[in-house]
């Protein structure tokens, strides 16, 4: 009871959290998702992928109190295995929607690609997640510290907190949402209904490099070509 | 990596498998040469065709008991059947094929204006490679898995490139050997090959690919068989999304 109690502390806070941030921003969402703009540049987006790289790495090194150490080698499979994982789960857990409930879970609004259940940007955009998770990492010194179902849980809860904050931070600066979630229960920026297929998704990717980590570079190659193949030349 | 073909009590040297699949291409060669106009009168075109599931089905079916009892016929006393394994070979086939496909389509099409081939049954992503080949590339995964446990290397030979090699060879004999099938039986070809060397059932052109990409799949199957069940599901996860719901 109480390692459930504990498991569940993060997620309950971290949703509290998102909740409350999107009670207090409801008007503000409402009146600018209403007057998104579709037509975002190239330049635009890159700027802001290199602001998010920032963002993040300051704040590990401010929770680390000095500047990260980054083994490129070890990066580079994390980033690799994301941009693998991410694209392929989009598709497949929006399929899954679909086929469900006739209706996906969302649509990407910046760079779609096929039906829009992921974006030739999601390759950036998992990408920083593996940069997010490969810092996590560092700052927790072992990834076998802690079992996969904890670290899933992890992975998984911060992924919705990180996503809600770049939706938040893509309609302010680029006027436009990354991902727009049909469920308006999160302001439509991320939604709960998303959680059980990030546990999966999370326990899956804590799985994998853990196997990947074997052969670094050969992985991170490896998933690097088959998710610039999925995303950006297949039709 | 461990050479699988050590457990195996009585390997072939790959260098004579690979010669004899070089005599097969020269003979498939001439063939194609002379069997032109007989190509042409069962259907050969560049159109799509739509063959009825069941009847594809059938010719599946055909193929994979005729692969799957050669190969066992010619391993049956020399190597054990390792599930696990099998599977992690047709996992990694069914991922790394099918990308390649679109990799070097892609590639081709930059450098030359037009694509190398075009899949003429149930194709997706703009016919560079076909669901349908989610079957094939499984089938090879089989093929390979049988290969490479009853071949093996010279000492100081790096099997790795000789392996690579001998895809770049065997690919073509058994793409030829599945387009005639196919050509005869569902009266269409699976894929169509533009330049005309081989009576477009394939072409030498394809060989560069094949050894690139058969170094990528030979690298990859090597650490596949570490955790072959993980491997392979992962494979065919990231493959069935790619064929099916992509």
């Amino acid at each position: 009871m109480i390692i459930a109690s504990k498991n569940l502390r993060l997620p309950v806070v971290v949703f509290g959290e998102l909740y409350a941030a999107c009670w207090l921003l409801q008007p503000w969402l409402t009146e600018k998702i209403l007057h998104t703009d579709s037509n975002t540049s190239v330049t635009a987006l890159v700027v802001f992928s290199v602001a998010w790289v920032g963002v993040i790495y300051g704040f590990f090194s401010l929770w680390s109190r000095g500047f990260c150490r980054i083994s490129w080698r070890e990066l580079y499979v994390y980033v690799g295995m994301m941009s693998l994982i991410g694209p392929v789960g989009e598709v497949f857990v929006n399929s899954l929607c679909r086929l469900a409930t006739g209706s996906p879970l969302w649509e990407y609004r910046v760079l779609p690609v096929g039906h829009g259940d992921t974006s030739a940007y999601s390759f950036v955009a998992w990408s920083l997640y593996g940069f997010y998770f490969y810092l996590l990492q560092q700052r927790h010194n072992n990834i076998g510290g802690k079992n996969d179902g904890q670290l899933a849980l992890r992975v998984s809860v911060e992924g919705l907190a990180l996503e809600f904050l770049m939706n938040l931070s893509s309609l302010a600066c680029l006027h436009v949402l990354v991902f727009y979630y049909f469920p308006p229960d999160m302001g439509h920026l991320t939604t709960l209904l998303a959680a059980p297929f990030y546990f999966l998704a999370g326990l899956l990717m804590v799985k994998t490099i853990k196997r990947f980590q074997i052969d670094p570079v050969f992985f991170g190659t490896l998933s690097l070509v088959i998710s610039a193949t999925f995303v950006f030349l297949c039709d | 990596m461990q050479d699988p073909a050590i457990e195996n009590k009585n390997p072939v040297s790959i260098k004579k498998v690979m010669a004899i699949a070089l005599c097969g291409y020269v003979a498939l060669y001439l063939l194609a040469q002379h069997w032109q106009p007989v190509f042409a009168a069962r259907g050969l075109s560049t159109a799509v065709a739509d063959v009825p599931a069941r009847v594809l089905l059938k010719f599946s079916a055909a193929g994979a008991f005729v692969v799957c009892t050669g190969l066992l016929l010619w391993t049956r006393k020399s190597c054990r059947l390792d599930w696990r394994k099998l599977y992690g070979y047709m996992g990694a086939t069914a991922l790394v094929g099918p990308v390649g496909e679109v990799v070097f389509n892609n590639t081709f099409r930059l450098l030359s204006g037009g694509p190398l081939w075009q899949y003429h049954i149930l194709p997706v992503h703009r016919g560079d490679t076909s669901r349908y080949s989610f079957f094939l590339w499984s089938l090879y995964g089989v093929y390979l898995y049988f290969l490479h446990r009853k071949t093996t290397a010279a000492p100081g030979e790096r099997r790795d490139y000789l392996l690579a090699l001998l895809i770049a060879v065997d690919a073509i004999f058994l793409e030829f050997v599945t387009n005639i099938g196919s050509l005869f039986y569902l009266r269409t070809l699976v894929f169509y090959y533009f330049p005309s060397d081989i009576g477009h059932l394939t072409t030498a052109l394809v060989s560069p690919f094949y050894f690139l990409g058969g170094l990528a799949l030979v690298h990859t199957l090597q650490r596949f068989i570490r955790d072959p069940v993980f491997f392979g599901s992962l494979g065919y996860l990231v493959s069935f999304t790619f064929f099916f719901l992509r």
